[in-house]
Formats: C-alpha cells, sequence, structure tokens
C-alpha cells in the first residue's frame, strides 16, 4: 500500500515537472522569438545560406536527441566553407554557434525556476535536455525568420 | 570477434548514457584540441571513415599508429595523442558498462562495443572541432 503511494506521489511530481517544464519552455520560446542576435542571423543567412542548407539545419535541430551533433554539423559546415562565401562568412557560423552555447545559462536560469516550482529534480540530465529543447526553438525561430524575410522580399 | 548487441531496457538506457557522454566528450575534444589544427582535411575525413566503419576499437587505433609511423608524416604526434585519447576512453567505457549492470563490467564484449561507441562519437567531434579551427 505504501508502495502504491509512494509511486503516485512520484507519478504526480514527475507531472507536475513535465508542465512547469513545458510552461516555461513556451514562455522563452516566445522571448527567443524576438531576439536582436537571432534576427540579425536570420538576415545575414539569407546571403549566405541556400534554402536546403536552412531547412537541413532545421531538421537536424528537430530531430537529434544529442547537442553535440548539432554542434558538430555547424562545425563541420564552417570548415568545409573554405571560401567564405557560406557559412563562414562573416563569422556566420560561429555566431550562430556561440548563440547556441549561451542558451546553456538559459537552460540553468529553466531548471533552477521549473524545479522550485514542481518540487521536482528532474531527470539526471535535466540541464542538457533542455539546453537541447533551447536550441531547437532557436533554430526554429531563425528559419521562420529567414523565409519570411525571402517571402516579403526584404532586405 | 562478435559484437556484443545490446537489446531490450538495456540498449535504451545504453543510448541515454552515451546522449549525455556525448557532450561530455565534445566539451573534452574542445579543450584538448584548443589551438591545434591537425592535419589536412582529407586526412581527417579518412579518420572519420575508418572510425565509422570499423567494427573493432584496435583497428581503429592501429591506423593511428600506422599514420603516425608514416615516411613524411607531417605531424606524427598529433596521430600518436589520438591514439592514446582513444585508448584512454576505454576506463569510460568500463564505467558506463557497470552503471548498465554491475556484472556487464566484466563482460569484455560488452565494454569493447561501447569503447567502439565513444570512439565513433570523440572521433565525430574531433574532425568537426579541427575542421572549425582550420578554417576561423
Amino acid at each position: 500500500m505504501n508502495t502504491q503511494i509512494q509511486n503516485l506521489e512520484q507519478l504526480r511530481a514527475e507531472r507536475a515537472y513535465r508542465l512547469a517544464l513545458d510552461r516555461a519552455l513556451d514562455r522563452r520560446s516566445d522571448k527567443l522569438y524576438n531576439d536582436k542576435t537571432l534576427i540579425g542571423l536570420a538576415e545575414q543567412a539569407r546571403t549566405r545560406l541556400k534554402d536546403t542548407q536552412m531547412r537541413h539545419l532545421e531538421r537536424l535541430a528537430c530531430s537529434t536527441d544529442r547537442l553535440a551533433d548539432l554542434f558538430d554539423y555547424i562545425k563541420g559546415q564552417v570548415g568545409k566553407d573554405k571560401e567564405g562565401k557560406g557559412w563562414n562568412k562573416g563569422g556566420f557560423g560561429t555566431v550562430l554557434l556561440n548563440a547556441l552555447r549561451k542558451l546553456d545559462g538559459e537552460a540553468r536560469t529553466v531548471l533552477t525556476a521549473v524545479r522550485q516550482d514542481s518540487g521536482h529534480q528532474g531527470p539526471e540530465d535535466a540541464l542538457r535536455q533542455i539546453h537541447l529543447a533551447l536550441c531547437r526553438e532557436y533554430v526554429r525561430h531563425l528559419t521562420a525568420h529567414y523565409f519570411y524575410k525571402e517571402a516579403i522580399g526584404g532586405g | 570477434m562478435s559484437a556484443y548487441v545490446f537489446t531490450g531496457q538495456q540498449a535504451l538506457q545504453l543510448e541515454e548514457l552515451l546522449r549525455v557522454e556525448s557532450y561530455r566528450l565534445l566539451s573534452q575534444v574542445e579543450a584538448r584540441w584548443k589551438g591545434k589544427r591537425g592535419p589536412k582535411p582529407h586526412q581527417l575525413h579518412g579518420l572519420h571513415n575508418i572510425a565509422r566503419t570499423e567494427k573493432e576499437v584496435e583497428r581503429i587505433i592501429a591506423f593511428t599508429r600506422h599514420q603516425s609511423g608514416k615516411a613524411g608524416a607531417s605531424d606524427p604526434k598529433f596521430w600518436q595523442l589520438v591514439g592514446k585519447e582513444l585508448s584512454g576512453l576505454r576506463q569510460k567505457a568500463q564505467e558506463l558498462a557497470a552503471r548498465l549492470i554491475p556484472d556487464l563490467s566484466q563482460d569484455k564484449p560488452a565494454i569493447r562495443e561501447i569503447h567502439l561507441r565513444l570512439v565513433r562519437d570523440y572521433v565525430q567531434h574531433l574532425r568537426a572541432e579541427l575542421l572549425y579551427q582550420q578554417a576561423t
């Protein structure tokens, strides 16, 4: 009986954590949407990347479970651009990489708040998971701004 | 040597551990190779291909020894260092194996399989990092 009650409590705590996390990520995502660096990157991307490259970045960010895969991909793309006409033009790839890395700080803030709200610690690698989720949101917004600008013919 | 195949819950747990470890390895690679340019891109691609396709860690490490021993090798120390780093990942493989099931730490094929996965990850990070440093 006690075990059943403990299991129920555990489930409730995990659910509370999940709900608090979803809310926190939604709020952060909305803030990221208007991030100046992100909007600037989207503008730069229009003169550096093809549509397919943008889509590929978005697909990778949304499908991978590994932050490292996303960072390796961007580094690899910068590395391939010897002429500096694409990913490496004006340090575009480096700025994007640094922006994604910096989301680590945001992830810590989110995790602290979520733990406080829910009273649950979350999984062992909660920080990495939140960082990855924020990177996904960042890349999604970047892609959206990129294609929007393209469609309205801005710049 | 036949590969160890993780199944069911063990396989899921292993993937989870490797996901976490991948990010830690990335930081390790960045710190270890900071400011170093490494060999030419085609040699990095070669190492990556070997790591991706070989089923035995020993063959991957043997490749690095072969590269370092080549007459006219431009950077033998690079290959020696890489070989050492890859060998060193065995310790981490044993730790991860022990986290899956305590008895597993004695299971050499399982440890070899995890070591191989870690080596592949490390080489992926290394190639990306060095290509990036060479370009920026």
